[in-house]
């Protein structure tokens, strides 16, 4: 297999430090308090967030408690995948994304509250831990949830000694090493970074880090947009401009 | 739940002819339909039936034919609700709501075991009989319920299937029947004909008068309703009553033959816009 | 940096699972010429002057590779629809374009048409995936025409017709074929030739092609598909194994099967095209068929082989035919020794029913072409059909259509094998280059380096720019290195060949003041100068071993290295890695007490084996040199007894030694190397040092160190020689290496010298090959060196040249904690993969080093004429005997030709029937293997042109041989 052609093109023509197609879309559910859609190349997953409100369940007296869930469309995949009960991989990726979108909430400011985050991956098509990031970021800003920055989320890897970004499934499946990260860009801090896979000189894993936050950063300009987007469309819809 | 002065200003509307989003008793609400969502599948679309949003995928694999029909394909459904839609949706509830949607599906959609009183021809599906057919997997997402989810899902179903593409396959032989060994072919691949599967009208009584595309509210209020699988024909295809109070046979004739002359217009409408996107 | 894209989806169905790719359109695309503003000159490929552009289409570079690798072909372009449909259809195809892309000196442009957004074009519905690729090269031919309107021309070189048409009427280019093109480019004849191959015939048009084949004949069985043949193998019906082939005939051989026997594969058809190598199915035949060709003495091979020799029309040309009987049919039975016909231990017989993987080389074979069979001459100029003989005697002759036959013949030349249809009897090939005339010693050596795939191109500049500067001296820095032992002050010295430039190795001894001695075996430190993962490592690792030709050593490190930088030449400061051990003056080495150490030492004399012997011998020399010397020998006595009574053998392999005329690089003399003392001390040191540092790096890297093992032959191997030897009631028992020695010993016959050396040969040639591993592929048990009785080995002591000890050098270093490994020697993987083309670049050094020297022997025997000489019957085969000349150390088979042109010798001898012998048809005369007969050797002119060693029996005034083949395994190579 070969994953960068000598012309320096990957598999799907991108090259090696290119972001996929990246697609956000507010309010995609009536139901939920927040909702968005993000979509990294064919990678699809919905995000809804409930709350903050107050539950049955126990609850902070200082800041809100913050739930996540994942769920997988038995369609998402080459193959359909047989329902069943979510697997440990999923629980882990839930508590990866609650403990980073948690961190860049304002939970001080919400005493006594509970805050749900339902994630659903409609298709996967590798990134799946980093759209879930940026579809959580979209839904909670969508929420109207005061949060710290607008976290960016993306993968890096690193395949025949060549750093990409955002790898698609055949690219993760070629078994580099692989390096999720979230971003605050405002901040510049690195909420979450994650190494999958394989191991790594200490020189590449820089060269790599320095990418992912480029990354993040690119993705995060897309969220600023697509949420600016979004307000403008509410604000005309209210009369309001 | 519902409160009873709700109940009473619903039912009194409906008696009046009027609905409270302002639709007539027949009328539906505003239909979206998406088809090819999701590009992994082999088929899916999504329906957005006012506030109710389903998401259907159909995926084709091959599979094993049931032993009793072993020279015809299967078809499989499956209801999921995405907690996206509604925290009420984790857990135990949301599967056995999905597990009673799944089996009122396969009783009005693929009906009788060669299903082509349901509209699929099975034995088209087979490959080697009492070896390996083609199942079809009909995965339905139930993003936000509000009311007629059969209905929205059925209609998202058409959809799906109207894109499906059933690949040409070749058994290059495997004598001991263990294993045939198949070959697929690229190039070739057949269009499933799902044009004559029907889709679900759900009608119900409230009072004394009959209504299609019910909104969750209006489902609390009505003593019972018939889900009516009717196909593009206006022919009857299954039926699954609903709510446990005993209907005169009179008002079932009359509510089957009000989903005889609605079902076909829906399927056509919905048609028209499956043949603009898809193509002929 | 992020760039929105139009974005496609692309979907295939593999396995009935549905897959989706995403697939980005770009503005960005290089179009690779100088003559585009847009093109930045980096990527400018192509010339601004070029006679033209060429656009090639799949077809072509399946089809022509070795047309477009041609050098006057230049200013391509590549789309990259095409690469990938190369890939997926011929990955070596594909490997030779791409190499061609990113040759600096060809102007080769690759062009990414599916992601440019201008020349992307989308399957229609209802259209062949191949219409659309069509299609998309006549997008890029359209796309670039419209970028370089007058400036330049650009032609679309594609081998489909329709393609072509289309190219004219939908893109107005041009367009044309491979042959059309070459026809049109007056500039370079050689280019018509190259595309001469597919002619009318089968390239170009497919239709008639079709339309003909359906017509033809089959010859051969179809192969089944794969899916059956999967199906097969996994139900147990068929088997799946890679086809050994006899060395003297192309149909005859085995395939190792999981049933733990070999099947046997006799005959053209059951061989039904499989070549040697090739990845085949067998399915098991009735054996009643094999048996009755098997014992038919006339024909061979049933009807096919009659066929094959006399019947061949292919094309508008028949050739010669008669002559190619003599190799290409031979006898039945090609295995060495007699044939055992008992049945119940008989291997089964089997047919090929199917090829999973084809070992066709791509490097290509050499061989010669035979002249027409008629005796006319070729016509000039004139495309015609001719017989390809690989030198190979493995593979089968090929067909080969060529416009020059005139003047490759008396030419070594360079084919490929093309295909073998089910109704050829032979496989189609192309030509692909010349290298010489035949006969010409340049020219032949040029052959058996090509034919065993060793790499004589000169070092590259990157190679070389990893060596130190030079003139190199050992430096302040070497001295300070605390790792680093100065054992300047120790006599060391050095016992090699004459002329031996590459000192690997030295020696000392010395007394130690507590009466016991110190023995150092000092080694050429040449990791110090070869880093890990450099270009000089890669490439000395590449290229494994430095191979020894009779007149010419192809070095595996450059000169520099080689002859003086890591060669431990007298009196001069060298850097070496040492062994030291503490003995007693019995000789037991105290094995707590060895140190291993980086070390400077100063070689006080290099010496050859006969000034050693010479210097041992003579009582009266005091001095230290001679005086160590005379210790070591001691000391080698002692260990070699020691090695010896736990079971190791003494075997003979003749090395023939050429004494060769260093101005005309004629040889002078011939006949075997003669072992002296000195030699076996030398080796016992070695051996000592090998397998000392094998137990150290094995203890500290127990599962990636790099070992040598001699796995013990199954007593099966030995079948035909114990049976040999049965009349003459000497028996070996093979249980054991030390009973294998002990009854060796034994093995003598009164008044026959000769006898047990000839049979220690024998012996010597029933054994595995021993090879190099790393740790983790067997298991402890399976490190056994059977040879040498050794329990761990491993090859330490000749780093210039075995690349194999580098490697253990770098773990003996790692060992110590002295330096680090790299990454990829602790992966077992990496090892394996390492380690397993040592074994075959060591195999094939060995190969092209005997080749040199049945050449030699080729012109030694030309220039002495005819000679008349004792030989002994070392291999019966079923029309033929093979007989060893101990005087020369040569080998040959005598036996029956088939020459239409010469004198008809009549050999009619047959193989008796118990196996052991063979009688001549009168029954007046018999031979059995051991038997003592005379042959004359002389060179003969064979083919017309081509010359050979031939001999024949001399007091039967009956036979001819045909070639001398030398085959020696190689497990007494150990030090």
């Amino acid at each position: 297999m070969e994953y960068v052609t000598p012309e320096g093109l990957r598999t799907d023509g991108r090259r090696p430090r290119e972001l996929r197609k990246l697609g956000c879309q507010l309010g995609t559910l009536e139901s939920a308090d927040g909702s968005a859609t993000c979509e990294m190349g064919f990678t699809k997953v919905l995000a809804a967030v409930f709350g903050p409100r107050d539950t049955a369940g126990k609850l902070h007296p200082d800041r809100a408690v913050v739930r996540c869930q994942v769920a997988t469309a038995p369609f998402s995949a080459g193959e359909r995948r047989r329902r069943g009960k979510r697997g440990p991989l999923a629980t882990e990726q839930a508590a990866t994304i609650r403990e980073t979108l948690a961190e860049n909430i304002h939970l001080e400011l919400l005493p006594r509250t509970q805050i749900d985050l339902y994630f659903h991956v409609l298709q996967a098509d590798g990134g799946i831990l980093s759209t879930c990031l940026n579809a959580g970021m979209l839904a909670l800003a969508d929420a109207g949830i005061p949060l710290k920055d607008l976290v960016g989320s993306c993968t890096v890897g690193y395949l025949e000694s060549t750093p990409l970004l955002d790898l698609n499934y055949i690219e993760e499946s070629g078994g580099g090493p692989l390096l999720p990260m979230a971003y605050q860009p405002n901040m510049d801090k690195i909420l979450m970074l994650q190494m999958d896979k394989g191991k790594l000189p200490v020189e590449t894993f820089e060269v790599l880090a320095t990418l992912a936050t480029e990354g993040c950063r690119a993705v995060t300009g897309q969220i600023r947009q697509s949420l600016m987007n979004h307000t403008k469309q509410l604000a005309v819809a209210r009369g309001s401009v | 739940m519902i409160s009873a002065g709700e109940r009473a200003y619903i039912t009194q509307c409906v008696e009046g002819g009027l609905r409270g989003d302002g639709r007539g008793c027949l009328d539906h609400r505003v239909t979206r339909l998406d088809v090819g969502t999701i590009p992994q599948a082999n088929g899916s679309a999504r329906v957005q039936l006012g506030g109710t949003d389903v998401m259907v995928g159909v995926k084709v694999e091959i599979g094993a034919p049931l032993a009793f029909r072993p020279d015809s394909g299967r078809v499989e459904f499956n209801v999921d609700f995405s907690p996206c839609g509604s925290p009420d949706f984790e857990g135990k509830e949301g599967e056995v709501l999905g597990a009673d949607l799944a089996n009122a599906l396969a009783r009005s959609v693929v009906v009788g075991p060669d299903g082509k009183a349901g509209g699929l021809d099975l034995a088209t599906l087979s490959i080697l009989p009492g070896n390996s057919c083609w199942v079809i997997f009909v995965d339905a997402l139930i993003l936000n319920n509000d009311g007629s989810l059969l209905d929205a899902v059925t209609m998202a179903m058409r959809g799906a299937l109207a894109e499906i593409r059933i690949p040409h396959v070749e058994i290059t032989k495997g004598d001991s029947a263990e294993v045939p060994e198949f070959e697929i072919d690229n190039e070739k691949s057949s269009k499933l004909d799902a044009g004559a599967v029907p889709i679900i009208v759900t009608v119900a009584k409230i009072g004394r008068r009959y209504l299609v595309d019910l909104t969750s509210e209006e489902e609390l209020c009505s003593d019972f309703s018939l889900h009516i699988a009717v196909n593009a024909e206006g022919r009857v295809c299954g039926v699954t009553k609903k709510g446990s109070t005993p209907v005169h046979a009179s008002v079932m004739q009359e509510m089957l033959e009000l989903a005889q002359r609605i079902g076909p217009k829906v399927i056509e409408s919905l048609d028209a816009y499956i043949v603009d996107v898809l193509g002929e | 940096m992020w760039q929105k894209n139009a974005y496609l989806k692309k979907t295939r169905q593999g396995n009935v699972v549905k897959v989706v790719r995403e697939h980005y359109l770009r503005d960005d695309i290089s179009s690779g010429t100088p003559l585009d503003p847009q093109c930045s000159p980096s990527d400018a490929k192509l010339s601004a002057d070029a006679r033209h552009y060429l656009v090639v289409d799949t077809n072509v570079v399946l089809k022509a590779t070795d047309f477009l690798e041609h050098s006057s072909i230049d200013d391509v372009i590549v789309p990259s629809i095409v690469l990938q449909e190369a890939k997926s259809r011929n990955l070596s195809a594909y490997h030779r374009i791409r190499a061609l892309a990113a040759d600096p000196q060809r102007r080769f442009y690759v062009f990414a048409n599916e992601n440019h957004r201008d020349t992307y074009v989308k399957q229609k519905d209802g259209e062949l995936i191949n219409d659309r690729n069509d299609r998309a090269i006549r997008a890029v031919v359209s796309w670039y025409k419209q970028l370089l309107g007058d400036k330049m021309q650009v032609i679309l070189l594609s081998g489909d017709r329709e393609n072509r048409r289309l190219a004219r009427e939908e893109c107005g280019a041009e367009a044309c074929s491979v042959q059309e093109y070459a026809r049109m480019r007056t500039d370079d004849k050689e280019l018509l030739d190259l595309a001469a191959h597919w002619g009318q015939q089968e390239f170009d048009e497919d239709d008639e092609s079709e339309g003909k084949s359906k017509k033809r004949r089959r010859i051969y069985e179809d192969h089944r598909p794969l899916s059956s043949l999967t199906q097969g193998i996994k139900n147990g019906t068929l088997h799946q194994g890679v086809l050994n082939v006899s060395r003297y005939c192309w149909h005859e051989g085995f395939v190792p099967s999981s049933i733990g026997q070999e099947i046997r594969i006799e005959g053209v058809s059951r061989m039904n095209r499989a070549m040697a190598g090739d990845v085949v199915v067998v399915e098991i035949v009735p054996d009643n068929v094999a048996s009755r060709s098997g014992s038919r003495p006339g024909a061979a091979d049933g009807p096919d082989a009659d066929e094959e020799d006399d019947g061949y029309d292919v094309g508008d040309e028949t050739t010669g035919l008669e002559a190619s009987a003599v190799h290409g049919v031979d006898d039945a039975i090609c295995l060495q020794g007699p044939q055992d016909d008992d049945s119940s231990t008989k291997p089964p017989s089997g047919q090929v029913v199917g090829i999973i993987k084809r070992a066709w080389r791509t490097r290509g074979y050499c061989g010669t072409i035979m002249p027409p069979r008629d005796g006319k001459d070729f016509v000039p100029g004139r495309a015609r059909w001719v017989r390809f003989r690989p030198k190979d005697r493995r593979f089968p002759h090929m067909m080969m259509r060529t416009a020059q036959a005139d003047q490759l013949l008396g030419k070594n030349i360079v084919a490929v094998v093309e295909e073998w249809q089910s109704h050829r009897r032979l496989p189609d090939c192309r030509y692909v280059r010349t290298i010489g005339t035949v006969g010409d010693t340049e020219a032949e050596t040029d052959v058996l380096l090509m034919e065993n795939d060793i790499a004589t191109s000169p070092f590259t500049p990157e190679v070389l720019a990893c060596l130190p500067p030079l003139p190199w001296d050992v430096g302040p820095a070497d001295v300070a290195d605390p790792h680093r032992r100065d054992l300047r002050h120790l006599c060391v010295c050095s016992v090699d060949p004459p002329g031996c430039k590459d000192i690997d190795d030295a020696l000392h001894v010395r007394l130690l003041p507590n009466g016991n001695y110190e023995l150092g075996v000092h080694i050429a430190d040449v990791t110090h100068f070869v880093k890990p993962e450099t270009a000089l490592d890669t490439e000395a690792a590449q290229r494994g071993t430095t191979v020894y030709l009779v007149q010419r050593r192809i070095d595996m490190l450059p000169k520099a290295l080689t002859e003086d930088i890591c060669s431990l030449r007298g009196n001069v400061d060298r850097l070496a890695f040492s062994v030291l051990w503490e003995a007693t003056l019995e000789g037991d080495v105290l094995h707590d007490k060895t140190t291993f150490t980086k070390s400077i030492i100063r070689s006080r004399a290099a010496l050859t084996y006969e000034e050693a012997q010479t210097r041992i011998d003579d009582d009266r020399l005091t001095d230290d040199v001679s005086m160590s010397l005379k210790a070591l020998a001691r000391f080698g006595q002692i260990l070699r007894k020691r090695r010896m009574e736990k079971g190791a053998l003494e075997l003979a392999s003749p090395e023939v030694k050429l004494s060769i005329d260093t101005e005309s690089l004629n040889p002078t003399d011939i006949g075997l190397s003669q072992v002296r003392l000195a030699n076996k001390m030398v080796e016992e040191m070695m051996l000592l040092a090998n397998s000392t540092v094998a137990e150290k790096i094995l203890s500290r890297f127990p599962s990636s160190a790099c070992l040598r093992r001699h796995p013990a032959a199954p007593r099966s191997k030995y079948e035909p020689l114990l049976k040999a030897l049965e009349p003459h009631g000497v028996s070996l028992d093979v249980t054991s290496n030390k009973r294998l020695a002990e009854t060796l010993d034994g093995a003598v016959l009164p008044g026959d010298p000769f006898f047990n050396t000839i049979v220690r040969m024998m012996a010597t040639r029933c054994m595995n090959e021993a090879q190099y591993f790393g740790a983790a592929q067997y298991s402890r048990s399976e490190y056994y060196h059977f040879g040498l009785a050794m329990d761990l080995y491993t090859h330490f002591t000749s780093p210039i040249r075995r690349y194999a000890d580098c490697l253990v050098h770098r773990f003996l270093a790692a060992s110590m904690d002295q330096e680090v490994l790299p990454a990829s020697a602790h992966d077992v993987d990496t090892v394996k993969g390492v380690t397993d083309n040592l074994n075959v670049r060591h195999r094939n050094a060995q190969f092209a080093g005997r080749a040199s020297v049945t050449l030699f022997t080729l012109i030694y025997f030309k220039q002495k004429g005819t000679v008349t000489e004792a030989a002994r019957v070392v291999g019966l085969r079923k029309k033929s005997v093979i007989v060893f000349v101990p005087k020369y150390g040569i080998e040959g088979m005598v036996g029956r030709i088939l020459s239409g042109g010469e004198e008809a010798a009549k050999w009619d001898y047959v193989m008796n029937k118990s196996g052991n012998g063979v009688v001549s048809q009168s029954g007046k005369r018999s031979l059995k293997v051991f038997d003592s007969v005379t042959v004359r050797i002389e060179v003969k002119t064979t083919q017309g042109y081509e010359e050979e060693v031939i001999m024949s029996l001399v007091d039967e005034d009956a036979a001819q041989s045909a070639d001398a083949d030398m085959d020696t395994a190689d497990a007494m190579d150990e030090t």
